[in-house]
């Protein structure tokens, strides 16, 4: 699953969105499956989607890796590389050339890093893909860094990252996946922390980019209304000439177990909650009921956190849950809001209601649902042009394009078994990392 | 008997090829389903044609009639009609609801599964909406801070005053009405303006979605088959004549305010109009990121602050141009240059990398606007409105702008841009010059006679 989050809400409409899940999925599929995909001599794969419904073309250009593959004394650094490629300067004015061009195209454009990926995201008309696919071209392929902007982007980031730093939950979190990851490259923050950025020069930013935006460590992903041959030529063209350089993997020392331990985080926010290392895409099958699960634990009004938290523990707040796949083991986390409980108690139901799926399973019924809520959450998240490109791209940055296509057929064959075994293998109460915020218990 | 308009669903070579069908049924709503297998999303827009002049002496009536009849439920707990808009957000759906200058918006998108809670909620606000204290104070405390902004904003009064210009037959004032409106509407004012605006003459509803034309329509006609007919408002003007000459000035003296601004507001052809992209590409010309107005040296040096906007409406489109200078003595320098510019386009040949670095924006533009199944949904309803060729807006909706050419351009800049037809207004600031002054506010209230 991209990302989920939930907050609290009524649930009606949920329930309603699922019976009638199966009838839409008959007249439509979440990604289209007419998707064709050509490797360029430097290894650099093109992966098009064409669909004429709208006038509109998203290209998502994809660096894999992200800040999983900064070393230790390299943290922030795809971060920075992706603001100074994204304001690749143009002789004689301030603006980036991407910005500059897509905003001469009418269109939008934006950068993210993450721990697996840097993606550059631009939506367009037809009549300016080529161009808008040139300048993306240049930009990752060839790009000038020079100290001045060095320093711009620089002073840009800190102020971002502060305001990042500053949150409660961020805090939280942090402390959490320290406690996981160690130094591993899930570790720390993708945008890096606020004390690594000053040290960085223009030299460390070309050594990053040399390494990692090269032909064998990128996709382009074109979805909307172009012709898939013309699409080809036109990655071709912008991105033909980058370096093959080598495919680049993040690895960990040693697979990441859970702490089975008790973590508190003064200052950060007051919730409690338990956190565990997830499968990661080499599991895809244990990604799927990953999903699942957590369409049994949160999703919707008759979820098991939803409906057994609240009776047990009279006054407690939101609850919630959490998982983002990634390319290695990532982590998944469940919280409550304690109010008036103490955090004692809710930790020791937020175990039962594991400990519960682990001894005696989960019925048929109720891992269908859990399924159809993990379809639906990712449906939702493919509702244009540009958010299929950017499902498509997330999934081809960590393991393969096919995972997004493949998602709504594959994960209506999780069955009971898989999810109680999942839950033992992963999730067992038994070894979680407790993290209890605020004041503690 | 349902009268059949047209059935195109004649995919094209080239472009998009979503599928459109069309029908009106007896009581006059008129329906609009398109087919997008490519997107899924569902959008479902129910769009009213009514402007100020529905509104009496009650202005922002239609914005508070759009939010109450959403927010409000007949014989459901408030608690309840609440709890269903914050379920259909937690599975992605959204629903949007306001009024423009012309028309009134109920809308609902979200992937398809959402299809039946979007058309419950649209039913709802159609047949059993609930106006009362609690719904009318909720709409009215959303709109108070909008209606008190416009108020104390020299734009908006300078615009309000252009378009009783421009306008004289249509009430000036914007959607979310005027303080003094917004207080003196009660709950019988809703329904007596529900039940005379939310008619079938007056509705235009659009289903968006992957599924087959006819399964949104047969949900469209469920939708609308069970409104009166009521009384339609008089039909838009699908190509537009040309004004008459409404050259006039109006002055305005500005009391807190240290800079002199000026309005310069054009009647132009509308939304619906063969001329329209001609329209948009003026503007463009004029206002870009290389416009002639707003990149101007000269320009520039009189007035730092120049913009020129397009109002696109189903009636009474506009083009205004706005500056502001601290120059008072230069707003006579200023209008002849904008004019001067105004003429170029006019009367010169437009060099082809202008017109192509114009179109290529343009045509960005609206992909982004087409993106999303909601804002296409309320894109098509503003098209329907003004008489607009549902067909291409549908099936070939950037080749107007890919094919604009230069003559129509110049034909637009002739026949509407004219000194002859702007309306000119005028703030000149009563407070001394800023440079003798220690602290300027741009944005004070306009005050003084006209």
């Amino acid at each position: 699953m991209r990302s989920c989050h939930h907050g609290r809400g009524r649930w009606i409409v949920f329930l309603l969105a699922l019976a009638w899940l199966p009838s839409a999925l008959a007249q439509s599929r979440v990604i289209g499956e007419n998707i064709e995909t050509e490797q360029l001599a430097n290894g650099l794969r093109a992966i098009v989607l064409p669909a004429h419904d709208v006038p509109v073309v998203t290209v998502v250009a994809l660096v894999r890796g992200g800040a999983s593959l900064e070393a230790r004394d390299q943290r922030g650094l795809a971060h920075i590389t992706e603001h100074m490629v994204f304001q690749e300067p143009v002789e004689g004015t301030s603006t980036g050339l991407l910005p500059q061009t897509i905003e001469a195209l009418g269109g939008e454009i934006r950068a993210e890093t993450s721990a697996d990926s840097t993606r550059y995201i631009a939506t367009v008309a037809p009549d300016g893909m080529p161009e808008a696919m040139s300048a993306l071209g240049i930009a990752l392929g060839d790009p000038t860094f020079t100290p001045t902007r060095l320093r711009a982007e620089l002073e840009i980031m800190e102020k971002e990252l502060d305001e990042v730093y500053a949150s409660p939950i961020v805090a939280l979190r942090g402390a959490a996946t320290k406690a996981i990851y160690g130094d591993g490259p899930y570790a720390r923050s993708a945008g890096g922390g606020p004390d690594d950025l000053p040290s960085y020069s223009v030299a460390d930013v070309e050594a990053f980019h040399a390494a990692h935006y090269v032909g064998s460590n990128m996709a382009v992903v074109v979805v909307g209304d172009v012709e898939t041959a013309d699409a080809f030529a036109a990655v071709e063209e912008a991105f033909g000439e980058i370096p093959a350089g080598q495919p680049q993997v993040p690895a960990m020392a040693s697979p990441p177990e859970t702490p089975a331990t008790t973590l508190s985080a003064p200052g950060a926010e007051p919730l409690v909650g338990l956190v565990f290392v997830a499968p990661g895409m080499d599991h895809p099958r244990d990604v799927l009921a990953t999903d699942v699960l957590l369409g049994i634990l949160e999703h919707g009004p008759t979820s098991r956190m939803r409906t057994q938290l609240p009776r047990a523990l009279p006054g407690i707040g939101a609850v919630g849950a959490g998982y983002l796949t990634q390319r290695l083991p990532g982590h998944l986390y469940l919280w409550i809001d304690p109010g008036q409980a103490s955090a004692e108690n809710c930790i020791g139901v937020l175990k039962s209601i594991l400990a519960d799926i682990r001894d005696n399973g989960v019925s048929h019924e109720e891992c269908l649902k859990g399924a159809r809520s993990a379809l639906l959450m990712h449906a939702i998240g493919a509702d244009t042009y540009t958010s299929q490109a950017e499902s498509l791209a997330f999934y081809e940055a960590i393991d393969s394009y096919r995972f997004a296509v493949e998602y709504e057929d594959r994960v209506l064959t999780v069955v009971p078994g898989d999810v109680q075994d999942l839950v033992a293998r992963y999730f067992d109460p038994d070894h979680a990392l407790v993290v209890v915020g605020g004041d503690g218990p | 008997m349902r009268t059949l308009l047209s059935l195109a669903a004649i995919l094209l070579t080239i472009g998009p090829a979503a599928a459109l069908t069309t029908e009106e049924l007896p009581n006059g709503a008129r329906l609009v389903a398109v087919q997008a297998p490519s997107m899924y999303s569902t959008a479902y827009a129910v769009i009213v044609d009514a402007d100020p002049s529905d509104e009496g002496d009650l202005h922002g009536l239609r914005s508070v009639l759009a939010r109450a009849s959403l927010s409000g439920v007949e014989d459901v707990d408030p608690m309840q009609v609440l709890a269903r808009l914050q379920s259909l957000a937690s599975t992605g759906g959204q629903v949007t609801t306001f009024a423009e200058d012309d028309m009134m918006v109920l809308a609902v998108g979200g992937p398809p599964e959402i299809e039946p809670q979007a058309l419950e909620i649209l039913s709802d606000a159609l047949y059993r909406p609930a106006f009362n204290d609690a719904t009318l104070e909720s709409a009215r405390s959303e709109l108070m801070p909008q209606a008190e902004r416009h108020r104390d904003d020299r734009f908006y009064s300078l615009l309000s005053e252009a378009r009783e210009i421009l306008h004289p037959s249509a009430p000036a004032v914007g959607p979310a009405g005027t303080v003094g409106g917004l207080r003196a509407i009660a709950p019988e004012d809703l329904e007596a303006a529900h039940e005379r605006l939310m008619v079938g003459r007056r509705t235009v509803c659009i289903g968006i979605g992957p599924g087959a034309e006819k399964s949104t329509l047969d949900h469209l006609r469920s939708l609308a088959e069970g409104l009166p007919g009521g009384e339609a408002k008089p039909a838009p003007t699908p190509s537009w004549d040309p004004p008459p000459p409404t050259f006039h000035a109006r002055v305005t003296e500005d009391r807190d305010g240290r800079l002199a601004l000026m309005m310069m507001a054009f009647a132009v052809p509308n939304l619906g109009s063969p001329s329209w992209p001609a329209v948009e590409m003026a503007r463009e010309i004029l206002a870009g990121p290389a416009g002639r107005l707003t990149r101007d040296p000269r320009l520039r040096q009189y007035s730092p602050t120049l913009e020129v906007f397009l109002i696109p409406r189903a009636r009474y489109s506009e083009m205004v141009v706005v500056a502001a200078t601290p120059m008072p003595w230069r707003i006579e320098s200023l209008r002849l240059e904008i004019l001067d510019a105004l003429s170029g386009l006019a009367n010169e040949p437009l060099p082809p990398p202008e017109q192509s670095a114009a179109r290529r924006r343009l045509l960005g533009e609206e992909a982004i606007r087409q993106r999303s199944a909601l804002s296409r949904s309320i894109e098509l309803g503003r098209i329907a409105l003004s008489g607009g060729d549902l067909s291409r807006a549908v099936q070939a909706p950037l080749e107007a702008l890919r094919t604009v050419d230069e003559a129509e351009v110049r034909e637009v800049a002739r026949t509407y841009l004219g000194p002859e037809n702007a309306a000119l207004v005028l703030a000149l600031p009563a407070a001394p010059p800023l440079d003798q002054s220690p602290s300027p506010s741009p944005s004070g209230p306009v005050a003084g006679g006209r």
